[in-house]
């Protein structure tokens, strides 16, 4: 089977296509088929941007997570620092508290234990300012002298911070000072948990942003989210700062972006595909539908009927016509098991015979006549043509008829039957009565001249004396039956031709035309051409029309007669014209056949002469008397060409039609 | 007068295709008496009147139906000659209708086939009769017209006021003409109408 393309278009006109199926929503009707794509894409989408809302919210919360846990850190921080610091302070005062007690000098001073435990532990320097304001040790050595110091411990760990605690004086005096510097960084690094360094950039900063020391390089990335704290009266002007290492990546970078992305991605190009095969199916289904509607507009426009059966007999389509023919709508009938509702009640029987022989497959390939009984109960005459149905395998699965409606033309058979009959019952007694009328004439003779004889004889008898009135009796005899065979030779004729001519106005015209009519299978079978040439001003003649045709067929009939024994064309030219001083009009039918053969018109006229084998020889005796019985004349001649001319003219002139037989013989 | 005419009595010309019964009708009227000459066809009837070159006394009896000419045809062609002899047509049950109409045009009756009796023949004797008397009558009239044109103008104008009963003088002055000369028109006139009185002069004109 070959694969036809669903979307080739066939040249044919345009059609209204039935309407496409509409889903009824909220009393809207949608077009489903072409938005259909659409919706995988829709939901789709919206299920992103949920996604992405929930992404949004997440991050939101990460954020605020973040700089609570930062708030908390750095708080605790700085106060590890600030207790770091106060420790330290405790120390150093504790070394004052030494100083004051022991008096301690320089030298007691650079050994004291508490002073290298703190440098070793915290201090960067601590130096001992007298009373005065001068120093009164500094240690480490190295990192005299004082002046430097600032600058040295700025190299040494960024920005020192130092601690002073005030020596107790002697006396009323001034104790001095004792002053502890510290590397920021230092502070940083002994503070400061890994765990914390990992997770923040953590900065020491002064009033003005300077970095004064850090777990990191550099300054804060500004992405990077921060929060600071006041280190307060343990190291004034100066900022703890934390800033989260960890960014939180925004939502909309985060992995489940990447892979809506790819997902969105996807789905587009899957519903451009989705959308061009919807769109292909759309056109297929489109031209599907035209193609059905096209079948159907044929199917039901078809002046065939068309009905499918199943094996079973079943009815499984019928188109409109079919349907129409027996007046049933297609649906009542499909599905319909024999006896059919069409079939006629009274051949029940015949019908399912035929039924069950079409059925194994035994229907004339030429079709059979049969015959319906419409729903409003006229006969409906039929000629079925049943086809095997066969499917795409070869295989039979029910049968197929075509189903033509002849009622019509039936009705026109038997009209023309029953003309033709008619006619030629009009034939058959015409000539019954033509061959009485012969018969008649010919018996005429006879008797008129025994009759015309007997009276001679018994004139002349009668003159001379002594003659046996026997003889007189037997001549007046004979006499009398002479006259009584004549009586009987004239009931007879007159039974016979009781048909009394119709006289009435008639176009020969029109005459000529309904005899062509009623020759037309003689015409057609002899191949023979038939020129009428029509004259429009043709008056009409005061004629039975019936009988004339009669004379015209008969005419035709044995021109086309004539015609059947040539071999070239076979023409027959028919014309009606005015002759004359337009005192007649002139019916001529010649042909091109053979001829008269030098026959003379008494010849052909005389009854029973024909030159036909199985002719009778009254044809155109008949038609002489019938063209006589009008006041015409019927003539015969040679054509020029070859061929014969018969011709009969009637009279214009209303002729009072001598019909009244009764009134001549009263 | 009639029995002038009697005594010349016409001749019955039978036309017939049939010789059975052309010899029959020969035979028939003939042991009546009457003169027949019987054609076989109208052309032969034709001929044999324009050889006598003359009107026939008699009449005509055609049969109806015949090859080549039919009766009615020859009936056509007898009217045409002027021959104007009673007409009877022999006719069988079919051409009833054709003899009806022959009839109206001037035949005298029809004869119906087979019924060859003496009826038919009286009907022929009473055509003849009629023909001789018609015939009388044509011979006074075409005399009196034979002598009426051989008058001569000036010889009518006299016999007009001779008949009126004026006198020679009278009609001398009415004409202009000399007294003598309508003397001799007066001779004249009698002699050729064939009177020999003013009076019967009168009487012939008014018989016309």
């Amino acid at each position: 089977m070959s694969k036809p393309s669903p979307i080739s278009e066939p040249p044919r006109p345009a059609l209204a296509v039935p309407p496409r199926p509409r889903l009824k929503l909220l009393g809207s009707r949608i077009a489903v088929m072409p938005s259909l794509w659409a919706w995988p894409l829709i939901l789709s989408l919206v299920f992103v941007v949920g996604v992405m809302g929930w992404l949004q919210a997440k991050e939101k919360a990460d954020l605020e997570g973040q700089r609570a846990e930062m708030i908390s850190d750095a708080l605790s921080l700085e106060a590890q620092v600030a207790n770091l610091l106060d420790g330290e302070v405790l120390k150093l005062k504790a070394l004052a508290d030494v100083i004051h007690a022991r008096h301690l000098d320089a030298e007691g001073f650079a050994r004291q234990a508490l002073v290298l435990d703190g440098l070793r532990r915290f201090w960067v320097s601590v130096t001992w300012l007298g009373e005065d304001g001068r120093i009164v040790a500094h240690l480490p050595e190295d990192t005299m002298p004082a002046h430097d110091a600032l600058r040295k411990l700025g190299d040494d760990g960024g920005l020192a911070g130092h601690l002073s605690v005030t020596l107790a004086g002697r006396g009323d005096q001034a104790g001095g000072m004792l002053v502890a510097r510290y590397a920021a960084s230092t502070l940083l690094r002994q503070k400061v948990p890994w765990w914390l360094a990992s997770k923040y950039d953590i900065r020491l900063v002064d009033g003005s942003d300077e970095v004064i020391a850090g777990t990191v390089e550099g300054s804060r990335k500004p992405s990077q989210a921060w929060y600071r704290v006041a280190l307060g009266p343990s190291l004034p002007q100066a900022w703890l700062e934390l800033a989260a290492r960890e960014r939180i990546t925004p939502w909309w970078r985060t992995l489940p972006m990447v892979l809506m992305g790819g997902f969105v991605l996807l789905l587009g190009a899957a519903s451009a595909m989705l959308r061009k095969q919807m769109g292909s199916v759309s056109r297929a289904e489109e031209a599907w539908r035209t193609e059905a509607a096209w079948r159907t507009a044929m199917e039901d426009s078809l002046a065939v009927g068309i009905r499918a059966r199943d094996l079973e007999g079943r009815l499984v389509y019928v188109n409109k016509t079919m349907a129409d023919m027996v007046g049933y709508q297609p649906e009542e009938l499909v599905g319909l098991l024999p006896p059919m509702p069409y079939w006629v009640p009274d051949e029940l029987e015949q019908s399912m015979s035929r039924h069950l022989r079409n059925m194994a497959g035994k229907a004339p390939r030429d079709g059979y006549e049969s015959r319906w009984q419409h729903r409003d109960g006229h006969l409906v005459e039929v000629v079925v043509f049943e086809a095997p149905l066969v499917d795409a395998r070869g295989k039979q699965i029910g049968w197929m008829a075509s189903v033509l409606n002849v009622t019509e033309r039936k009705h026109m058979e038997e009209r023309e039957r029953k003309q033709m009959e008619t006619m030629s019952h009009h034939a058959r007694l015409t000539m019954l009565g033509e061959v009485a009328s012969t018969l008649a004439h010919e018996l005429n003779q006879p008797l008129m001249a025994i009759a015309s004889y007997n009276a001679g004889v018994v004139n002349a008898l009668n003159k001379q004396p002594d003659v046996d009135p026997q003889v007189f009796k037997a001549l007046q005899r004979m006499g009398e039956q002479a006259g009584h065979a004549g009586r009987i030779v004239k009931r007879i004729r007159e039974f016979l031709t009781r048909r009394e001519p119709q006289i009435e106005p008639c176009d020969l015209n029109a005459v000529i035309k309904s005899a062509l009519g009623l020759l037309k299978r003689d015409i057609a079978r002899h191949e023979v051409r038939v020129d009428v040439h029509h004259d429009p001003h043709l008056p009409e003649v005061m004629a039975d029309p019936v009988l004339i045709e009669q004379v015209v067929v008969n005419l035709v009939r044995n021109a086309c007669d004539a015609l059947s024994t040539v071999e070239h064309e076979r023409r027959i030219r028919i014309s009606a014209t005015c002759v004359g001083t337009g005192d007649f009009v002139r019916v001529v039918v010649a042909d091109n056949g053979p001829g008269l053969d030098g026959r003379p018109i008494a010849t052909l006229l005389a009854p029973f002469y024909s030159t036909k084998s199985d002719g009778m020889g009254m044809g155109l005796a008949i038609c002489r008397s019938i063209v006589e019985l009008h006041y015409g004349a019927l003539d015969a001649e040679e054509a020029t060409g070859g061929g014969a001319v018969f011709s009969f003219s009637l009279p214009l002139k209303a002729v009072q039609p001598a019909t009244d037989n009764e009134e001549v013989h009263a | 007068m009639n029995h002038a005419a009697l005594s010349d009595k016409g001749i019955v010309y039978l036309v017939d295709d049939e010789s059975v019964v052309r010899d029959a009708l020969v035979f028939l009227l003939g042991s009546r008496g009457l003169i027949v000459h019987a054609f076989d066809s109208g052309p032969a009837l034709l001929n044999f009147l324009v050889d006598v070159a003359r009107p026939v006394r008699g009449v005509f009896v055609l049969d109806v139906r015949m090859e080549p000419m039919s009766g009615l045809q020859l009936h056509e062609e007898l009217n045409a000659l002027g021959l104007r002899n009673p007409l009877l047509f022999l006719s069988g049950h079919g051409d009833i209708p054709m003899v009806v109409e022959a009839l109206k045009k001037g035949a005298f009756d029809f004869l119906e086939k087979p019924y060859g009796d003496n009826k038919l023949v009286d009907r022929i004797e009473q055509a003849l009769a009629v023909e001789a008397a018609s015939y009388v009558h044509d011979a006074v009239v075409h005399e009196r017209a034979a002598r009426l044109a051989s008058l001569s103008d000036r010889e009518r104008e006299v016999m007009k006021r001779v008949a009126a009963g004026k006198l020679n003088k009278v009609i001398a002055d009415e004409l202009h003409i000399a007294v003598r000369t309508v003397e001799v028109h007066r001779a004249r006139v009698f002699a050729k109408v064939g009177v020999r009185s003013a009076a019967e002069l009168a009487g012939w004109l008014a018989a016309a």
